[in-house]
């Protein structure tokens, strides 16, 4: 086998992934005084969720009064907003980081608008006892985070799919990336690294956000040491578009759920959310939508192309019509960024929509202190796929607040890190035989397809580890991981060539969504209750007698996982205790309405 | 009884050098399906040696625009309908096939 010489490069704060947080974390540390370099799957600053984002970042409304001039609630405080990210999180919340999360976020929305963001409304979302969310695109998002980059010179290596951590005895040293573009792979060398590559709600088949996240990052960090936790907490968006197959994925039904009174039908066009919430019916929370849905399709009463039924159609069609007038700008039309679904879906006062809960977002990962360090020395962890602010769901807004808050925590703490840090030199015959593991696809012939072991993850991640658990299907999910894992290691890619080999990096990032789903099987194996996005069905209650515990995983010495239940610490605010019903929140929950009522995302 | 449909696509190779054009067959879905679908069925069945790029896969990220039947479009958000030519978008450096600086 050929070993090409393996180029190396040098800096201080090495951030990979250049969505929200990774160039809020890139842009603190050049502020700190270090110097930074992004590596990125695709395009800076476009390859992620963040660009695409339609949505608001959550800050308490006081300071949306006081400093923003927006229209909010001078009696809401950082308490109150913690207090509702705490019970919607189902107490499984880390309440010393998600503390740390409320109080910067009015700085970080502060530096937002010092360069250039234009605040457009204040929304009040659900799970909010006050209007809390500051609507900016994502789009607005990432072109201000990449102009601020670009002010501070910071190099971006695009179409660069970091591979591998690499570690020396006192810590990490760098990470190992194949440069797309070249075909070659590059070693980056760097006193700190911060991982901001976002989830893995791509391991599912059903997904709202870009194809890149297929938890990479979350993989890497497992295999260099790092704790893990909440792996069975990922959030699914009810009511996302599943067919026609142009827009799966797509969350534009979900958004109008929350505007028109739509019906969620299964195939018998009963409209089952009375059995789960018959108060607040599809305007439920989004895990109990989610939930509510997944046990239509597993019991056989789903729709055609495997969800369920949304339905307008009770609706006069003018009615409908007018909604074009009145809707939010991210609505209006029916046009979605740069889709008309105008002309792709039926006519929805006649018909019926396919619709699925999508993998959304990844509430848990990586485990980080307030510094937004990990346990590996060296190695930081900021935005989705950082475990302990969310809890069991998170709630509206805070996805947005997490990328500023703790890309700016992590990356000034990275760049403190690496004034102190000494440099070892690699073990480049290590990185050689992380290079060959990589290579191995190209020189293989007549194996398995790369396209096809992820069609299988895929499926086995959706029926076994999905909206609906139990014990068998969770069981089957860890047997299927093991089998896949194997089958990994026999993929071929049909191409030698190296230059942007779509099959070659989607089958080394199979083993990557491999590991995914195996630790998020295991523990969601291990948590018999229902909670947040986790739902089981062999364990329908919540259980705060036995399960105020989190699952923490790490790579034991053997290479295997250790696996820890470890009991939440309550600082601020402590649960009643007991069995509930899943679903229903704890108190102390507004159920204001104003006028503004924008769905959460 | 599935319509087929022809995929022309103006390919680069970037380690020959070497331009060309090739033309696919595909089996047009019953539903409605983007460029990017279409793309995806070439790739996973009959041509994984095709690069094309746009991960949001939502009309947001602008990574797919390329010229369909030669109009620039995001071929995420485009409906495919009967045959098809994809082009790289012009005047831009060409990185691999559909992708472009």
């Amino acid at each position: 086998m050929n070993v090409r010489g393996i180029s190396v490069e040098e800096t201080e704060v090495l951030v990979v992934g250049s969505g929200g947080a990774g160039l809020r974390a890139a842009i603190a540390a050049h502020d700190a005084g270090a110097r930074v370099l992004i590596l990125t799957k695709g395009r800076f600053g476009l390859d992620g969720a963040t660009v695409a984002a339609e949505a608001d970042m959550a800050v308490d409304s006081a300071s949306c009064a006081r400093r923003f001039g927006l229209p909010g609630d001078t009696e809401d405080s950082c308490d109150a907003f913690l207090r509702d990210m705490i019970v919607e999180g189902e107490y499984l919340n880390d309440q010393k980081l998600a503390r740390r999360h409320v109080e910067d976020a009015p700085e970080r929305l502060a530096d937002l608008v010092e360069w250039g963001a234009s605040l457009r409304e204040l929304v009040l979302t659900p799970g909010h006892s006050a209007p809390r969310g500051v609507w900016i695109p994502g789009r607005d998002l990432a072109s201000i985070l990449r102009k601020q980059t670009q002010k501070r010179a910071v190099p971006v290596r695009e179409h660069t799919f970091a591979t591998r951590l690499v570690k020396g005895d006192d810590g990490l040293l760098g990470v190992l990336a194949l440069d797309a573009s070249s075909g070659e792979h590059v070693f980056f060398r760097g006193r700190a690294v911060i991982l901001c590559t976002g989830g893995a709600a791509r391991i599912y088949p059903y997904a709202t956000v870009s194809e890149y996240l297929t938890g990479d990052g979350l993989s890497m960090a497992f295999d260099a040491g790092a704790e893990i936790a909440d792996m069975e907490f990922p959030m699914f968006l009810p009511y996302t578009l599943l067919s026609p197959k142009a827009v799966r994925g797509i969350p534009f039904t979900h958004d109008v759920t929350n505007y028109l009174d739509a019906w969620a039908l299964n195939r018998e066009g009963v409209r089952y959310m009375r059995s789960w919430d018959p108060v607040r019916m599809e305007r439920t929370t989004r895990d109990v939508n989610s939930a509510a849905a997944g046990v239509e399709i597993l019991e056989g009463r789903g729709s055609p192309s495997g969800g369920t039924w949304l339905s307008l159609a009770h609706l006069p069609a003018n009615l409908i019509a007018h909604s074009a007038q009145w809707f939010p700008e991210s609505l209006r039309n029916w046009r979605y960024g740069g889709i008309d679904l105008g002309a792709i879906l039926p006519d929805l006062s006649r018909e019926a929509v396919e619709t699925i809960p999508a993998a959304h977002f990844w509430n848990g990962g990586i485990r980080i202190d307030e510094k937004g360090a990990t346990n590996v020395p060296g190695l930081f962890a900021a935005g989705e796929g950082t475990s302990g602010i969310h809890g069991a769901n998170r709630i509206s807004g805070n996805a947005i607040t997490q990328i500023f808050v703790w890309g700016a925590r992590a990356g000034a703490s990275a760049a403190e890190y690496s004034r102190g840090v000494g440099t070892t030199s690699p073990d480049m015959e290590m990185i050689e035989r992380f290079v060959l593991d990589d290579l191995k696809y190209l020189e293989k012939e007549n194996g398995v397809s790369p396209a096809d072991l992820r069609r299988k993850i895929r499926k086995t991640a959706w029926n076994n580890a999905g909206l609906v658990r139990d014990e068998e299907r969770l069981r089957t999910a860890l047997k299927d991981a093991k089998t896949l894992a194997a089958s990994a290691e026999l993929q071929t890619v049909s191409t030698r060539r190296r230059i942007f080999n779509r099959e070659w990096l989607c089958a080394i990032s199979n083993t990557r969504m491999i590991q995914v789903l195996r630790l998020t099987a295991e523990a969601a194996f291990l948590r018999k209750e229902s909670r947040g996005a986790h739902f089981r069905r062999d364990f329908p209650e919540t259980d705060d007698a036995s399960w105020l515990h989190r699952i923490l995983m790490k790579k034991s010495p053997s290479g295997d996982v250790t696996i820890e239940r470890v009991p939440v610490e309550f600082p601020y605010f402590v649960p009643e205790g007991g069995k509930r019903p899943y679903g229903r929140k704890g108190g102390g929950h507004s159920e204001k309405k104003t006028k503004r009522h924008h769905p959460a995302i | 009884m599935k319509r087929k449909r022809n995929v022309t696509i103006r390919r680069f190779d970037p380690e020959s050098g070497e331009s060309c054009v090739r033309s696919y067959q595909v089996e047009a879905g019953e539903e409605k399906e983007s460029v990017m679908n279409v793309l995806d069925a070439i790739a996973e069945s009959v041509d994984p040696s095709l690069a094309y790029y746009g991960p949001c896969r939502a009309g947001k990220c602008g990574g797919c625009l390329m010229l369909v039947n030669g109009k620039a479009s995001l071929a995420c958000s485009v409906i495919a309908e009967g045959d098809l030519l994809l082009e790289p978008l012009p005047d831009r450096r060409i990185l691999a096939d559909l992708i472009t600086e």
